[in-house]
């Protein structure tokens, strides 16, 4: 539901497992292959030699009183703040999306001044929590809003009781959302995840084979 | 249904798949704490050693000595990212299914529709809840109910009532209900 994006999350690991499994395969491939030493030898003065070279490539910077340096002691630490900044924006861009209102900003058309106005997140998640727990299959409901594209969209995860219909709580929950419906100018897309909710003290009751008949309709609760 | 199918769409796959939140942020805080590493691994060499050749100990290993590390890196290495490939290519389905209504994206975890299933088929068999265990995964559900010693079961009814709950609730091959060899002794 998070504005996180997922396409991206998929694309970096992907790309990141298959660096690891070519650099791993090759690395094992080198240790087995009948010519490894001579290939492993030509590795070796491959990153010597680049390290000589990176240690000779030097600047002058006696301007600002460092003297002779390799231009790989600036340039490393560049590249790696600059990759770091790049991961830790990519991580904070996960987990994003919620939005404080459900309506932002509307212009109110028939004000000869201009105005507008904006609905709190808080009012949709009260109107419809206390819609929603009117009925008894629904034991909580957490709402929240969140921006999906351009458009507003609320997120309800509601426990349902131990012993009631799922399809009950469902329907509670449309009507909660109906109430809200009611006194909201936009019919907001709405998703509703329904979990395992507070357990029913029916459920530790005991069933005596002799007492019950063969088929007990169960899983109501009130009213 | 909202007004928009294209955005009910959108918000039912992102509550019934895995964004990959956890493991991409895993996976770019190692490689930052690796960049790191390197990055002052670097300076405090260069630092170390301002003379114009390399240490000799930046020189890597003669064949021998390093086949072992070759192979150990390499096998992790891609076992790691064996791991990472799968994790980027495959759906990451979460357990939760959708169901019918009228007005929403409607989600039921799979925990709840076992819980119900789980009830009514005690509720019909007179079992304990103790006596009736269920599985549900993406196609179908399995029922497996420990009977008590030498008391009949009426398992079509019970069949038939799991069967009809786990498709009301999106499991599209419903329910396999599997009585246990052993008995309870009594309650």
């Amino acid at each position: 539901m998070t504005s996180t994006n997922r396409t991206l999350n998929r694309l970096f690991l992907l790309l990141a497992g298959l660096l690891l499994l070519a650099v791993g395969a090759a690395a094992v491939l080198l240790a087995v292959v009948p010519d490894g030493p001579a290939r492993w030898d030509r590795v070796r003065t491959a990153v010597d030699d680049g390290m000589a070279r990176a240690w000779s490539w030097r600047g002058d910077l006696d301007a600002v009183g460092l003297g002779s340096v390799p231009w790989l002691l600036l340039l490393v630490p560049v590249a790696v703040v600059v990759l770091v900044v790049l991961l830790g924006v990519f991580v904070g861009t996960q987990g994003r999306g919620r939005a404080r209102d459900v309506v932002a900003d509307r212009r109110v058309p028939e004000a000869s001044v201009t105005a507008s106005y904006s609905v709190d997140a808080a009012v949709a998640r009260e109107v419809v929590r206390q819609e929603a727990l009117r009925g008894g299959a629904v034991s909580s409901v957490r709402v929240v809003a969140y921006r999906v594209g351009t458009v507003r969209a609320l997120r309800l995860v509601a426990g349902v009781r131990r012993n009631a219909p799922v399809t009950r709580a469902v329907d509670e929950l449309e009507a909660a959302v109906a109430a809200w419906d009611a006194l909201a100018v936009d019919r907001l897309p709405v998703v509703a995840r329904i979990v395992r909710g507070t357990r029913d003290v029916r459920t530790a009751r005991r069933v005596s084979p002799a007492a019950a008949p063969v088929r007990v309709e169960t899983g109501t609760v009130g009213p | 249904m909202s007004a928009v199918p294209a955005v009910d769409r959108r918000l039912s796959r992102r509550e019934t798949h895995s964004s990959r939140a956890g493991s991409a942020v895993v996976v770019a805080l190692l490689l930052a704490v690796l960049l790191l590493a390197v990055g002052v691994g670097c300076v405090a060499l260069l630092a170390a050693h301002p003379g114009q050749t390399p240490p000799d100990r930046l020189s890597l290993r003669p064949f021998d000595a390093a086949r072992p590390a070759l192979v150990g890196g390499g096998v992790a290495a891609a076992l790691v990212g064996v791991v990472l490939v799968v994790l980027g290519i495959a759906p990451g389905r979460l357990r939760r299914r959708r169901i019918a209504s009228q007005r929403m994206v409607a989600l039921v975890d799979d925990g709840v529709v076992a819980d119900e299933v789980a009830d009514r088929v005690c509720s019909v068999l007179a079992l304990e809840p103790r006596q009736v265990r269920v599985l549900v995964t993406h196609r179908r559900a399995t029922v497996t109910v420990t009977p008590i010693s030498g008391m009949p079961l009426d398992t079509e009814s019970a069949q038939a009532l799991a069967d009809e709950t786990t498709r009301r609730l999106g499991v599209p091959g419903g329910a396999r209900l599997v009585v246990s060899d052993h008995g309870v002794v009594g309650r």
